[in-house]
Order: C-alpha cells, then structure tokens, then sequence
C-alpha cells in the first residue's frame, strides 16, 4: 500500500515537472511588468532597475528557470517578489481554507446528489424523477457565481441564516463550520447535479445486471436490493465523476472564495496576478497541480475499497 | 398416486412492444411431481426462460401473466411482493445460465451463500457462514474454509456454477429452477455439474426444472420432458417415451439435429426459425415450418391426455 502510493507520486514527478515549465514560460510572456507593478508608475528608472536586477529579472528566462528549479530542488518555492515572504509559508496559511471549501462541497455532493440519484433511478420516469432531472439541468446550466450570489441573496440577505461575508473571525471550529456551509453549498450544487446523474445512470446500469436478478430469487427484499446489492455496484462509478470533477472544483472554488470573500487560494491568485508576483503565482500552480494528482491517487485508492477486482500495483 | 408439487395452469406471458400486446407464452400447462427432474427443452426464443422464471414471478413488471402456477395451496402469481420475498430462495430456488454475470462481483462467494439463510432462518452471519462452508462441501468446492472470503472473480466458470448451486440449495428448497446451468460451461465441467446436480437431487427429495436446449442434457437427466415450442408445450411425456416414440413434428425435427448411435435417420438441422413474439403465426405456431401441415392447423391444437401427451393435428391420441 505504502509503496505503491510512492511509486504513485513518483510517476507524477514528469507531469509536475512539465506543468511548472509551462506555468513558468506562461507568465513570463504574459504582458505585464512586476517591476512597474510592484513600484508603481510613479518609481525612478534606478529604482526600477535595481529591482529587476536583485530579483533576476534581467536574467536571460533559461537562467531564471536554472535558478527555479534549483530552489525547488532544495525543497523551496522561494520568496514572494512582492513581500519577500517566503511563498510556501503564504500558501501553507490559505491551502486549509481551500481545501475545506472543495471537500465541504464535495461532501454536500455526496449526501445530496447519490440518495436522489436512487430515488430517480427507482421511480424511473416518474415525477419525482423528471422533477430532479430537470432541476439538475438546471444546477448544471447556472454559472457558478450565480448560484452562489443566488444563495447569498436568499439564505444571508433574505432569511439571515448565513453570514454574506463568510470569513472565518477565529471563534473556534463551530465558526469555521458556520462559515463554510454557504461556500461549500454553493460551490456543491455544480457536484449534486453530476453526481446526481452519474448515480442515477449507474443505479440504472446496475439495477438490470443478473445478479440483482439472483438476489431477488433469494427473496432479497426490494431495500436490500438497492442499498446492498445494487449501491455497492453503483459505486465504482460515482467514484470515477467525483475524482474527475475535483479538478473542476478546484477551479470554481476560486470564484466561490472571491464571492464570498473568504481567504484562500483563489484570493492569493488574483492578488499576485495583479501584482504580476511570478514566484507566488509559480508556487499556487504547483501546490493546484499537486492537489489534483494527490486526489486522482485518492481516487484509485477508493476504487480498491469499493471494488475487490481492482488490485493496486 | 403421489399428487403434483407443484401446478403450472394454462400460463400465459405477454409483453406490450409498440403499443401491442404480444404472447411469448401461450397458455403452457404441466406438473412439477415430488423428486423428480423435468427437462423444458425447445430451440433459442421459444420461451423457456421467461415461463421458468414465472414459476417465482421473477419477470419485470412489463410482463403481463395469465393462468395460475399452483404450489403448496397458493396460486404464485396471485401473491404479493412480499408473500413472494418469503418463498424464494427458500422454497423454491433458482440457478441461472451466466455464472460469470450472476454472481454480484463485489461480495464474498460466503455472503452470498449465507445471505438466504439469514433471510429465511433467521440466523446470524457467522452462523450463516458456518452453514455456508458446508454448502461448498456438499457441491465439492475443495478448501471452503478459504473460498468463503474470495470474491466471484477469483472463481473459474464452473466453480462460479457450483458456488450458484450451494445458494440455491441453501434453505433446502423444494424445487429448484436451473436455467441452461451448463450452457456457458465446457463440456467436462457440464458432466460434472449434471452429474452434481442429479446427486444432490436424489439425497436431498427435491425436485428439479432443467431448461435447457441440449437434448444430451436431456438424455442424461430428465425423469420428464416437456418440449416447448414458440411459447407452446407440444409434447410432453417421460423421458424414455419421448426419445422412443417422439410424437410432435417438432420433437421428431428436434431428435434429428442430434447425432445418436442407434439413429435411424440421417442428421438434419430444422429449417426455418422461431417466430418472434410480434409476428406469431395463427393456430398451430410450427405449422410454417412443418412438413406434415394439414387444413386444420389454422386452429391451435390442445394437448392430447394421458402421460405422454401431443399437441399436434396429425396425429390421434396415442395413448
Ligand atoms: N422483458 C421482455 N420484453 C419483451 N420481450 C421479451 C422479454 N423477455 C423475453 N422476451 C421475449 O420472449 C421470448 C422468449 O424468451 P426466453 O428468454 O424465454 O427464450 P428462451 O427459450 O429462454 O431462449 P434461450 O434459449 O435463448 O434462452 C423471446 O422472443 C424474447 O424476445
Ligand atoms: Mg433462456
């Protein structure tokens, strides 16, 4: 197990390794001075080039990406040009905040989207069915932000159940919690209605194999059918959507953060792509990059707990 | 005279294709008699599957059914869903023709066999699973103690078969339904399932309904046969008779695709095919293909009495 999660990562390391040349190259040609950004208009012609100079931006761009991957060699992701903090210590402080947006999210996917997935699959074609069908159209259809402001309006605005603005103030694991909820709501109806759909396509799939025939010759009742039989077949599939859409996720949950004005990766991108700050844009690619690969290993890992044929070597 | 097990009257099985009602089965009556195998024999379509399968209510609800299947002073397909739930898998069985498909692939071969016990015994799990071993043993699955945790996949084909048979047979049912159990076997693991089979069957006071489209099987393992033919029973009668004195153009046409050492007729494959269930021909279903048609085959015959019986105009009773 152990080892095979190694050899997992290892075989990442070109993938990862070709994702920051590009990222690094990218934001070089970008139009765009960090110089100028960072100095402002009004910053002397010395000072400008004293900047460039001290951060290496006179470099030739093979000297600069030399010196890159040097640091990273040495396990750093260098300092902000702008704070000149170091990037990782900037990434590290946001990442949890991110991440607890896009598992809460997932988790609300989850707990909505595979129970009414069933529920459409067995009252196939008929109101209840047709009635989620067309309401996950409709999650899928509605951009991202609209849903999110959609939410905000109603449940902050109009009910004030939820806070507008949801930044954590420090008051404990219960506030962090209160302040998830809408964010993670917001950014999980786009999982429900794919998750809904795969697990009703699966439970559809699965309920007409010859195996839930001989479990009802059995004289297995109708719940144990579905829930036994039938779910656990069912989700090998649902695992498959949800791994593949946690890269999506990741890229709404930065609108989400912006709407919601909540601290994370999305808020530090646009920052330091405003200020054109190459290194901290440098390292919220690779930490985005890692998160994606870590989560298609997560995937496979519970593709051996659900499934017995898959054997992880 | 000992009374039947079981009562299959006039079942007829339709289903709706475009708006029309089609019989796949048109009105089959036959007995299932205590400790005896009855073989339902007929070509690919002509019914075998979905008139067995009715003998639990198993088809999906699309399926319209007529008559009645009598068994133990209840009418099978007048009971509900949960009447139905108390006697499958424990009075009557079932064992189906795809041991690689019909096997759920994500629970162990044990639960799978405990899970009617449980169901109808109300035991626990680990009694079940106790129970379960024995069950391997009794369909001779070398080292039980450790099958019980492999999952489906780690089976071969025919172990898969036995593992389906040790489920059937867990609640010791009456009858036991096996539709085309060898068919997707090779032919050593086919004898040694039939032969499993026939043992079980003559310990264990139960009888057995083998569908099949293989007249060796027959030969083999039939106390009596039935022949259906495009959702008809045309022949029935005891194994020996029928195989001696085939009757019905059809079981005589079926006799001649099958080579025997003391044919007397040379080998030859029936011309034409089953109908399907939308263009059902009037009267007599084989008449078509028949080559002793006469005026009256418009009209579809009854079965004659007596215990081998026909369903054909050309011929008397023959009793
Ligand atoms: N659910 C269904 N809906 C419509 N038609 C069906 C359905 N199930 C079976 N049929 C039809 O009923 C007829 C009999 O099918 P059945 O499966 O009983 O044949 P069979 O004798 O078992 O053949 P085989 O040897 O191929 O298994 C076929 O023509 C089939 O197309
Ligand atoms: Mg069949």
């Amino acid at each position: 197990m152990a080892s095979y999660i190694l050899k997992r990562l290892m075989s990442t390391i070109p993938t990862l390794f070709g994702i920051l040349t590009i990222v690094f190259v990218m934001i070089r040609i970008a139009p765009g001075d960090p110089a100028l950004a960072i100095l402002g208009d009004n910053a002397s012609q010395e000072a400008l080039d004293a900047f460039r100079e001290r951060m290496g931006l006179n470099d030739p761009m093979i000297v600069q990406y030399w010196d890159f991957l040097k640091d990273l060699a040495s396990g750093s992701l260098g300092v902000s040009m702008v704070t000149g903090k170091p990037v990782a210590d900037s990434v590290a402080s946001v990442l949890p905040f991110t991440l607890e947006l896009a598992f809460g999210a997932i988790f609300f996917g989850i707990i909505i989207g595979v129970p009414i997935g069933i529920i459409s699959a067995i009252w196939r074609n008929g109101w209840l069915d047709y009635f989620f069908r067309v309401v996950s159209l409709l999650g899928l259809s509605f951009p991202a932000f609209l849903t999110a402001i959609l939410l905000i309006l109603w449940l902050s605005i109009e009910w004030r159940i939820f806070p507008v603005i949801s930044t954590p103030t420090g008051g404990g694991l219960w506030d962090r919690i209160y302040n998830l909820i809408l964010p993670a709501l917001s950014l999980g109806i786009i999982m429900v209605a794919y998750i809904m759909r795969s697990a009703r396509s699966a439970m559809l799939d699965v309920m007409g194999e010859d195996y839930i025939r001989t479990a009802r010759a059995k004289g297995a009742p109708g719940r144990r059918l579905i829930w036994h039989h039938a779910l656990r077949n069912a989700l090998i599939p649902i695992v498959t959507v949800v791994g593949l859409y946690f890269g999506l996720l990741i890229g709404n949950a930065v609108l989400t953060e912006i709407i919601f004005n909540r601290p994370g990766l999305g808020k530090l991108i646009v920052l330091s792509l405003n200020q054109r700050d190459y290194t901290t844009l440098q390292g919220l690619m690779i930490v985005s990059a890692l998160m994606i690969v870590i989560v298609n290993l997560l995937t496979d890992l519970c593709y051996a707990l659900v499934d017995p044929r898959v054997k992880l070597k | 005279m000992t009374s039947p097990l079981m009562q299959v009257e006039d079942l007829s099985i339709s289903f709706k294709i475009n708006d029309k009602w089609c019989r796949a089965v048109n009105g089959v009556t036959f007995d299932i008699m205590p400790n005896e195998t009855l073989c339902i024999v007929g070509e690919s379509g002509c019914g075998k599957s979905i008139t067995a399968m009715s003998l639990m209510k198993l088809l999906p609800d699309t399926a319209r059914l007529g008559g009645h299947v009598r068994f133990g002073g209840q009418d099978i397909l007048s009971l509900k869903e949960r009447e139905l739930e108390e006697i499958r898998g424990s009075r009557i069985a079932m064992i189906f023709q795809e041991p690689m498909t019909s096997l759920n692939p994500v629970l162990t071969v044990g639960e799978q066999i405990a899970e009617p016990l449980v169901l109808h015994k109300g035991m626990g799990w680990s009694e079940a699973k106790k129970e379960a071993r024995n069950l391997l043993d009794l369909v001779r699955i070398p080292d039980a103690q450790k099958r019980l945790g492999q999952y489906p996949h780690e089976l071969s084909g025919g172990m898969r078969q036995r593992v389906m048979i040790a489920i059937g047979l867990a609640c010791r049912p009456q009858i036991l339904i096996a539709d085309e159990p060898t068919t997707a076997l090779d032919v050593t693991i086919q004898a040694q399932v039939l032969a499993l089979l026939e043992d079980i069957r003559k310990e264990q006071e139960l009888s057995i309904v083998m569908i099949t489209h293989d007249l060796g099987v027959v030969a083999n393992v039939a106390d009596r046969v039935a022949v259906m033919y495009a959702g008809d029973v045309v022949e029935t009668g005891p194994v020996a008779s029928i195989f001696d004195s085939p009757s019905h153009p059809y079981t005589q046409a079926l006799l001649r695709t099958v080579p025997r050492a003391d044919a007397a007729f040379e080998l030859s494959p029936i011309e034409g095919q089953v109908p399907s269930i939308q263009k059902m021909p009037e009267g007599c279903r084989f008449a078509p293909r028949c080559k002793e048609e006469t005026s009256k085959c418009n009209v579809t015959p009854k079965l004659s009495p007596g215990a081998h019986s026909v369903a054909c105009w050309a011929r008397g009773d023959i009793q």
